[in-house]
C-alpha cells in the first residue's frame, strides 16, 4: 500500500513548552485518517507543519516520498489541499474571484475547472454571484475553502476541524463531500476533529493524540469491533453452549474470554437464556456492555483501555 | 514564479485600498502644484517680500521642473504615503492567511516574497512615475517649465534623474516588504512602516542641514553628512533634487542598491523560518 504521510517522532517546541512531544503516524493511499484530539493535543500544528506553515523542532516526516528536509517537499506539497484552521480566502473577492486566483496560483486557470469544483461543494450557484465571500456564512467559506483546495485535483487534502460551525445539514454535506471525493476520486483524507463520533462516521482509519504523541492508531474496523454491545455469559459446560448458540448467532460473532463467552452484536438474550436452561446448563453470570465511541476514546485517552 | 507574480498583481488591483492609493496620488498630483502656486501668490501680493527673498523662503524658484523632480521624494507627501498604504495591501496575505494557499500550491516561500518585491517594485515606481508627470502636467498650466528653456540635455537629465528614483525606490519596497513579512499585522506593520520612514526621514534631514551649516564654516565633515543623508532612502535631501552631483548620484545609487539586495535577502532568510498563522 502506498504511503501518502509517514510521520516520525515529529517534534515541536514553543516557548512555552512542547506542542508535539514525538508524534509518530501513518496515512495510506485511500484512507480517511480521522484525526482526534482534545483542544491543544496537537492536530493542528501537526497539520500545519506537513503543509508548511509552521516547521519542525525535531523529528521527521515523509510526503509523497519526499523527505521533509529536503528540497522535494515543496513539489510534494503541490499535490496536497489543505483547509486549516479557517478557510483562507480573499474576503473582497467573490467565490469565483477567490478560485481564480488560486487557480493562477496553481496554474490551473481554467473557468470549466472552477465551476466543477464549485458545484462539486454544492456552491454552483455562486459561479456567477457577484456577493463577496467576505459576507458568506461559515458554513459556505468552509465549502469555499474546500473547493479552492480541490481546485488543482490533489491526491491528499487536510481538513482542520471542517465541521467546526456547520449546522447539521451542513455536516452532512461536508461528510457526503467527504466520502464521494474518497471513493469517487481515490482523493486521501486527513481529518482533525475533537470528537471521535463525528469523525466515526467517515473516517476509515483513526489516530488519536493526546499532549502531543499519538497515543492509539486503530482502523474503523477495529473501531466497530471495540465498540460493538457486548454480553459475556458464563456457564459450566461451554461445548454445550457452543450447539445451543449456533441456532441463535453466528459463532464468529463470538470470543471466548476468562470471563466467559463474550457474544458481539444485539442478540435475543432472553430466548438464548431460556434455551441454555432448557439444555441443562448452570448459568453463572451475564454481563452486557455497551462500549460507545465516546467511552472508547475517553479509555484510550485516559489510558484505561487495554485491548 | 509567474503564476504567482500574476496573482500578486491581480490581488493589488482588486484591492480597494489599491484604488485608494490611486485616487490619493491623482488628489495630491492636482493640490501640489495649486498649493504652491496659491502660496507663491499671496507671499508675492500680500507681503513686500522681493522674488529673490521668496526662492529663497521656499528652496528656490519653483518651477515645473522642481515640482515634477521633488515629486518622486519618498519624504513628500505621495511618496511618503503610498509605501504605507501599500503595506497594508500586503499585510493582507497574513491576516487572511491567504499566504497558504500559497505555500500549499508548492511554491518556496523566498518565491512568495520574490514574487511580491518584484510586484510591490513596480507599483510603486508606476504609480510614482504617473503621480509626477501628472504633477508635471498640471504644473505646466500654472508655472513656467522652468528658468531656462527645455533642452535635450534636460531630457536626458531627467531620464538619469528617473533611473535614479527607481533605484532608490528598490530600496524602499525591499524596507517595506521587510516589514510586513516580519511583523505580518496590519497595525503593527503600519507603525513600523510610517515610524522608519520618520525616522529615517529626520536623520536624512538633519544631516543634509549639518552638512550645509558645516560647509558654510568650510569643514570637511559637510561633505561626510551629506553622504550619509543621501545614503539613506527615504531621506528628504534626495526630493530637492533639480540639480545632481555625481558624487551623490553614485552614492545613492550604491546606498539603495545595497539595501534593496540586502533587504531582500534578509526578508527572504526570516521569512524562510518563521511559521504563519
Amino acid at each position: 500500500m502506498q504511503t501518502v504521510l509517514k510521520i516520525k517522532d515529529l517534534t515541536k517546541k514553543y516557548k512555552t513548552g512542547y506542542a508535539l512531544n514525538g508524534v509518530n503516524m501513518t496515512v495510506n493511499k485511500g484512507d480517511i485518517y480521522g484525526f482526534v484530539g482534545e483542544n491543544g493535543s496537537g492536530k493542528t500544528t501537526v497539520i500545519r507543519i506537513v503543509s508548511g506553515i509552521a516547521f519542525k523542532t525535531g523529528g521527521d516526516f515523509e510526503l509523497f516520498g519526499a523527505n521533509s528536509s529536503s528540497k522535494d517537499i515543496v513539489s510534494a506539497r503541490s499535490k496536497v489541499g489543505a483547509v486549516v484552521e479557517s478557510p483562507s480566502i480573499y474576503t473582497n473577492m467573490t467565490a469565483y474571484q477567490n478560485l481564480k486566483m488560486q487557480s493562477i496560483i496553481s496554474g490551473v486557470n481554467s473557468d470549466d475547472r472552477i465551476k466543477e469544483v464549485l458545484e462539486t461543494v454544492g456552491l454552483g450557484y455562486l459561479y456567477s454571484d457577484k456577493k463577496k465571500a467576505g459576507n458568506f456564512s461559515l458554513g459556505m467559506r468552509q465549502r469555499l475553502g474546500i473547493a479552492m483546495a480541490l481546485l488543482k485535483e490533489p491526491e491528499f487534502i487536510m481538513l482542520d476541524e471542517p465541521m467546526n460551525g456547520l449546522d447539521p445539514a451542513g455536516i452532512v454535506e461536508v461528510r457526503e463531500l467527504i466520502i464521494k471525493l474518497n471513493r469517487e476520486k481515490g482523493i486521501t483524507f486527513l481529518i482533525s476533529s475533537h470528537i471521535l463520533s463525528e469523525l466515526a462516521l467517515v473516517a476509515t482509519k483513526y489516530g488519536i493524540i493526546s499532549k502531543g504523541k499519538i497515543i492509539k492508531e486503530i482502523t474503523s474496523d477495529e473501531l466497530k469491533q471495540a465498540c460493538r454491545k457486548t454480553t459475556t455469559i458464563a456457564v459450566d459446560d461451554y461445548c454445550l453452549l457452543e450447539k445451543v448458540l449456533t441456532d441463535f448467532i453466528d459463532l464468529k460473532d463470538t470470543k471466548m474470554t476468562v470471563d466467559g463467552v463474550k457474544i458481539y452484536g444485539d442478540i435475543d438474550l432472553n430466548n438464548i437464556l431460556k434455551a441454555i436452561l432448557d439444555a441443562g446448563l448452570k448459568i453463572n453470570g451475564v454481563v452486557t456492555s455497551n462500549f460507545s465511541i465516546e467511552d472508547y476514546y475517553m479509555s484510550v485517552v485516559g489510558g484505561r483501555y487495554n485491548d | 514564479m509567474t503564476n504567482l507574480l500574476k496573482a500578486d498583481f491581480k490581488k493589488v488591483y482588486k484591492d480597494k485600498l489599491f484604488m485608494v492609493v490611486c485616487i490619493i496620488g491623482l488628489v495630491f498630483a492636482v493640490l501640489t502644484p495649486l498649493i504652491n502656486f496659491g502660496m507663491l501668490k499671496l507671499l508675492s501680493t500680500q507681503t513686500d517680500m522681493s522674488a529673490e527673498s521668496i526662492n529663497a523662503l521656499t528652496g528656490g524658484q519653483i518651477t515645473a521642473k522642481y515640482i515634477f523632480f521633488v515629486a518622486f521624494s519618498p519624504a513628500n507627501d505621495f511618496g511618503l504615503i503610498m509605501p504605507i498604504l501599500f503595506s497594508v495591501i500586503l499585510c493582507k496575505d497574513f491576516s487572511q492567511g491567504t499566504v497558504r494557499n500559497k505555500i500549499l500550491s508548492g511554491k518556496s516561500r523566498s518565491q512568495i516574497f520574490l514574487s511580491t518585491y518584484i510586484v510591490t517594485t513596480i507599483m510603486l515606481v508606476s504609480l510614482i512615475l504617473i503621480y509626477a508627470f501628472m504633477s508635471l502636467g498640471v504644473s505646466l498650466i500654472l508655472f513656467d517649465y522652468s528658468t531656462t528653456p527645455f533642452t535635450i540635455g534636460d531630457f536626458w537629465y531627467a531620464l538619469g534623474s528617473i533611473g535614479l528614483w527607481i533605484v532608490v525606490y528598490l530600496a524602499i519596497s525591499a524596507i517595506v516588504c521587510l516589514i510586513a513579512f516580519v511583523m505580518k499585522n496590519v497595525g503593527l506593520t503600519i507603525v513600523m512602516v510610517i515610524a522608519v520612514n520618520m525616522v529615517l526621514s529626520l536623520i536624512g534631514g538633519l544631516l543634509s542641514m549639518a552638512g550645509g551649516m558645516l560647509s558654510a564654516n568650510g569643514s570637511n565633515l559637510a561633505d561626510v553628512l551629506t553622504i550619509i543623508a543621501n545614503a539613506i532612502p527615504f531621506s528628504a535631501t534626495h526630493g530637492t533634487g533639480v540639480e545632481f552631483k555625481l558624487i551623490d548620484v553614485i552614492v545613492s545609487l550604491i546606498a539603495s542598491l545595497a539595501m534593496a539586495v540586502g533587504f531582500v535577502f534578509l526578508g527572504m532568510k526570516i521569512f524562510n523560518k518563521k511559521d504563519l498563522k
